[in-house]
């Protein structure tokens, strides 16, 4: 049994049978695996006695609970109105190309995680980008591909 | 009380509970709708339906109580407005145009489009560019098109509320939103049992049948699948069935291109020279009566499937009582359920089910032991998960984790094979809580002292079942009234499955339920064996009986009296033609090499069988080696009555067919009869029925016309008088040890495993890989990580399979989820062997 399932198997074992506990349950799991895996799901439908399903149903449903385990890099490109005039589409393209995943992904070796935002609050350094904790303002396509070399290298080897 | 109703100005009678739109809908007063379904509890979602009451603002029709003397209103342009409103953003999230749409025609939002007059051209000028979703095609006999879907959730609540599975949910939010199953996953890989239920169901193309054609004209019958004996209405266009209506299973739903099978066998074949030839059937019929007249007596013997109707098992025993001269004659259901129907006949008088199958979701507790119900009587699992729902106790004995495990409220895992044991500790546990009562008690001294042997300590450790949850299902199952027991062949299919079903019957008694079901799969297996296709019974489950004092097992005279003691049981045969007591088989809708366990032994005595008839639908293994081969007619092709597993007695009827040449196994029955002298064989079954009905236990009083007006008719089984009778512990005969200290067990791994299903390419295509269920901490012994590839080694045979690391089954019992069982491991008819495993690199 992977470590995964007997860690949710872990915080399950703090509730009883009900439905109720589906939201509280999904939070614990997502806190302790970053994300809520598939196989999770169906042990949490079967301690709480609901369909697999269902528990499908509230996780895709709140944005809260992540589907994908969350790349080792979160890049979040800021969206703001700010930085879209100042280029942000075209940030987001070039690091679209680098990393090889679309908005919203992680890619297959859990490197990069995708995202994009409303505002990041620093408008005066648009168009930006925040990877993990770390701004960096003042985008251009260079200086996106500067901020992760090996991966221009290695997107262009495969391409 | 019903109440009326002033709907746009019309009275309108409402029965009791019925809402606004239930009572407009019964009154013919449309309202436009398209999240109601008669089925199911009212959502609200689509917000179609709304109407004014007494002058107020508009509420939803469909969630409003319908009231004595209420005036409601179904139309006013305020809420004109807000229909059309809706009924445009869905048609602006509808994709494509009605033209080769799957439900053109059928469809509720064309209904409604067309009443609103709402012009789609207009619309689609306004309509964006929407994002075109992939259709999930998954299931070869229906397709999900999300772009289709009006997010009703009609399938949803129809396979939560009354499947019971939950496979399909609303999926993401808003503008994302749309239904499927868990994960990203494809249907037919998620817990979808393809019942069709939900497509029966969506009001639009949003689940549709890939290949529906609209049927002409329809015909109700019962279903081929299983002993549940689901009534069924099938659709017909230029002869052929193209649907089937009514609450079935995905067996029952798609089954019938069984008749459809290019394969099916529609020519006599004899062999010449030895290959089989095409013959007429007077020739094929002149040789089979000649060659069969050359055998008398015990050199013959007869075995056929539970899917003979009833009026064919009785000719078919009749032929081989009358005509062979022999009592060896059995069906397929000894290797599942004799031993139930025996032990039951013996503890209570009658060997079946002691009441209907409806009272099951009408009971406050179900126990349920080793029986895999989901996969084996889907329907029938339907009633006891919404029994569950309902607030019955579901009590599970099995050390397979069940399809209804969710439903459960014990889950008992015994070690396989001592079901036995912790019934009898559950009868302890009664005795020892006083719940059983004083006046059963009096005059049980036998059985009583015979509980000694089963002290709870010793259960548990026999079973492997905590102590107090043996005591607890004990309790449950005494304390709940009404209370039945159902089980399967996880209780019957070992060297002791006798006594499994002999201590849940004492179990019963002891606590004053009368519910016992053991459940039969063939769909006719019960009317098979009260007609008397068994070697120790005649007709009506008389004993047949046997002159020599002490009854040695059976024997077999080379002629004639081979009729005047119990013949040869389906087991047994094949050992009887290796010995040469047995030289020619007759052998009827059962295709032993292709289906039953023991097939080398099988290939062996059908090499060596003098003369082999074979009469099926299909060449199947066996059919090359028949020296005739007889096609016969399949389930819907064919006039006759047959007896549900719980007593019921209904009509078959022909829908379609014969296919090809071939005939009713009844006309080929009296066909050879007529050839070897025999007097009275008519195969009109109307007349078998009255024959039967005039001389038969318990099925006296039988009218073909009663039946064919529709009258419900059961086995007339004598009034219950039992008493527990003592039982001594006798253990698994297969047991682990150092070189193989693993049990095994088997389970199904779908419904589809079954010889039906095996012969219609989609249900085929539905079956799950195969893979063996090992507990983590056995698998951390034998270096064994989920997904590996092991090698099962038993003391008879091996298997490949892939493994699953669970911890669902118990440590040391391995799960062997299999498609059709393999013989290889045990080797015999019993489905548990130890084993041990290696992992292949």
């Amino acid at each position: 049994m992977s470590g995964e399932l007997s860690l949710v198997r872990e915080i399950l074992a703090g509730y009883g049978k009900s439905r109720g506990a589906l939201i509280p349950v999904l939070q614990e799991v997502q806190a302790a695996l970053g994300y809520v895996p598939e196989g999770a799901m169906v042990e949490i439908a079967r301690h709480l006695g609901i369909p697999a399903s269902h528990v499908y149903s509230v996780a895709s449903f709140y944005a809260q609970f992540r589907l994908q385990p969350l790349g080792r890099r979160r890049i979040a490109v800021c969206r703001g109105t700010a930085c879209h005039v100042r280029g942000a589409p075209e940030i987001l393209k070039e690091l679209e190309g680098l990393t090889g995943i679309r908005e919203g992904e992680t890619s297959e070796d859990l490197e990069y995680t995708l995202e994009t935002v409303a505002c990041i609050g620093c408008c005066a350094l648009a168009p930006c980008v925040r990877v993990n904790d770390e701004v960096y303002g003042e985008m251009t396509r260079e200086k996106v591909r500067a901020l992760f070399p090996d991966s221009e290298e290695a997107h262009r080897d495969a391409g | 009380m019903a109440v009326s109703l002033i709907i746009d100005g019309q009275t309108v009678r409402a029965a009791p509970g019925a809402t606004v739109l239930e009572a407009a809908l019964a009154g013919g007063i449309y309202i436009p709708h398209l999240c109601h379904h008669p089925d199911l509890t009212p959502a609200g979602a689509c917000r179609l339906c709304y109407v004014t009451v007494n002058g107020g603002g508009p509420v939803l029709a469909c969630r409003t109580p319908a009231q004595e003397g209420m005036v409601v209103q179904t139309g006013s342009p305020e809420i004109d407005e807000i229909r059309r409103g809706l009924v445009e953003l869905l048609m602006a999230n509808h994709h494509g145009n009605c033209k080769g749409c799957l439900k053109s025609g059928r469809c509720a939002l064309q209904e409604i489009i067309a009443k609103l007059r709402i012009d789609r051209k207009k619309l689609q000028q306004l309509r964006p560019a929407a994002e075109e979703l992939p259709r999930d095609t998954s299931n070869p006999f229906f397709v999900l098109d999300p772009n289709k879907c009006v997010l009703c959730g009609i399938c949803v609540r129809t396979c939560e509320e009354l499947v019971g599975v939950g496979a399909l949910n609303f999926a993401g939010r808003g503008y994302r939103s749309r239904v499927g199953p868990l994960g990203a996953g494809p249907l037919a890989q998620s817990v979808c049992e393809s019942c069709g239920e939900c497509v029966e169901r969506c009001p639009v193309a949003g689940l549709a049948y890939v290949d529906h054609r609209r049927p002409r004209e329809h015909v109700q019958t019962v279903c081929h699948s299983c002993g549940a004996g689901c009534p069924v209405t099938l659709g017909l266009r230029d002869g052929r069935v193209v649907e089937a209506k009514g609450e079935l299973c995905g067996r029952g739903r798609f089954g019938w291109r069984i008749l459809q099978a290019p394969d099916r066998l529609t020519v006599p074949l004899i062999r010449r020279n030895g290959a089989p030839a095409e013959a007429s059937w007077e020739e094929a019929l002149d040789l089979a009566a000649r060659e069969l007249s050359r055998y008398r007596g015990g050199e013959c013997a007869v075995l056929c499937s539970g899917r003979l109707t009833n009026e064919e098992a009785y000719l078919l025993q009749r032929f081989a009582r009358e005509v062979l001269g022999t009592n060896n004659i059995d069906s397929t259901l000894r290797l599942t359920h004799a031993v139930s129907l025996e032990t039951l006949r013996e503890a209570t008088g009658w060997g079946g089910a002691t009441g209907p199958f409806e009272a099951v979701e009408e009971a406050a507790c179900i126990l349920l032991v080793g029986a895999n119900v989901a996969r084996s009587h889907p329907v029938l699992a339907r009633r006891i998960r919404r029994a569950a729902a309902r607030g019955a106790r579901l009590v599970v004995i099995d050390p397979r984790e069940d399809d209804l495990g969710r439903f459960a409220h014990l889950w008992l895992q015994p070690y396989p094979g001592t079901d036995p044991a912790l019934l009898m500790g559950m009868a302890v546990a009664l005795v020892e809580e006083q719940l059983v009562d004083p006046a059963i008690l009096g005059g049980l001294g036998a059985f009583l002292a015979s509980l000694e042997d089963f002290p709870p300590g010793r259960v548990s450790r026999i079973t492997g079942v905590p102590e107090e949850l043996v005591t607890e299902a004990a309790k449950c199952y005494a304390t709940s009234r009404p209370a039945v027991a159902l089980w399967g062949t996880g209780l019957t299919q070992h060297p002791h499955g006798g006594d499994g079903v002999r201590a849940l019957i004492n179990l019963a008694l002891l606590a004053g339920h009368t519910g016992l079901y053991p459940l039969l799969e063939e769909a006719n297996a019960q009317g098979v064996w009260d007609l008397g296709c068994t070697p120790h019974h005649l007709p009506g489950q008389r004993p047949v009986p046997d002159p020599r004092a002490g009854g040695k097992g059976p024997e077999s005279s080379p002629k004639g009296d081979g009729a005047s003691y119990p013949g040869l049981t389906l087991t047994e045969v094949w050992d009887a033609v290796l010995e040469g007591r047995v030289r020619a088989l007759y052998i009827i809708g059962v295709d032993p090499l292709g289906e039953l366990p023991e097939a080398e032994k099988i290939r062996e005595a059908l090499g060596r069988v003098e003369l082999l008839v074979y009469q099926h639908c299909f060449m199947g293994a066996t059919g090359p080696l028949a020296h005739v081969v007889l096609p016969a007619a399949g389930w819907f092709e064919k006039e006759g009555t047959v007896t549900r597993a719980d007593g019921r007695i209904t009509r078959v009827r022909r829908v379609a067919g014969p296919a090809g040449g071939s005939l009713p196994d009844g006309d080929i029955i009296c066909g050879l009869a007529a050839r070897m002298g025999g007097e009275r064989f008519v195969p009109e079954p109307a007349s078998v029925l009255g024959e039967i009905a005039s001389g038969v236990r318990g099925y006296g009083g039988l009218s073909w016309e009663g039946l064919e007006k529709g009258a419900e008719a059961n086995v007339a089984r004598p009034p219950l008088e039992a008493r527990a009778a003592p039982l001594e512990y006798r253990g698994p005969t297969e047991r682990p040890d150092m070189q193989y200290p693993l049990l095994l067990t088997g389970a199904r791994n779908s419904p589809y495993g079954d010889v039906l299903s095996q012969k219609v390419e989609g249900l085929r295509a539905l079956q799950p890989e195969e893979y063996l269920a090992l507990h983590h901490k056995d698998a951390a012994d034998f270096g064994i990580t989920d997904g590996d590839r092991v090698r099962v080694l038993s003391r008879r045979g091996e298997l490949t399979v892939r493994a699953a690391v669970t911890d669902v089954c118990p440590p040391g019992v391995v799960i062997l989820n299999y498609r059709v069982f393999p013989d290889s491991l045990t080797g015999t008819i019993s489905r548990v062997c130890a084993v041990t495993l290696e992992r292949l690199a």
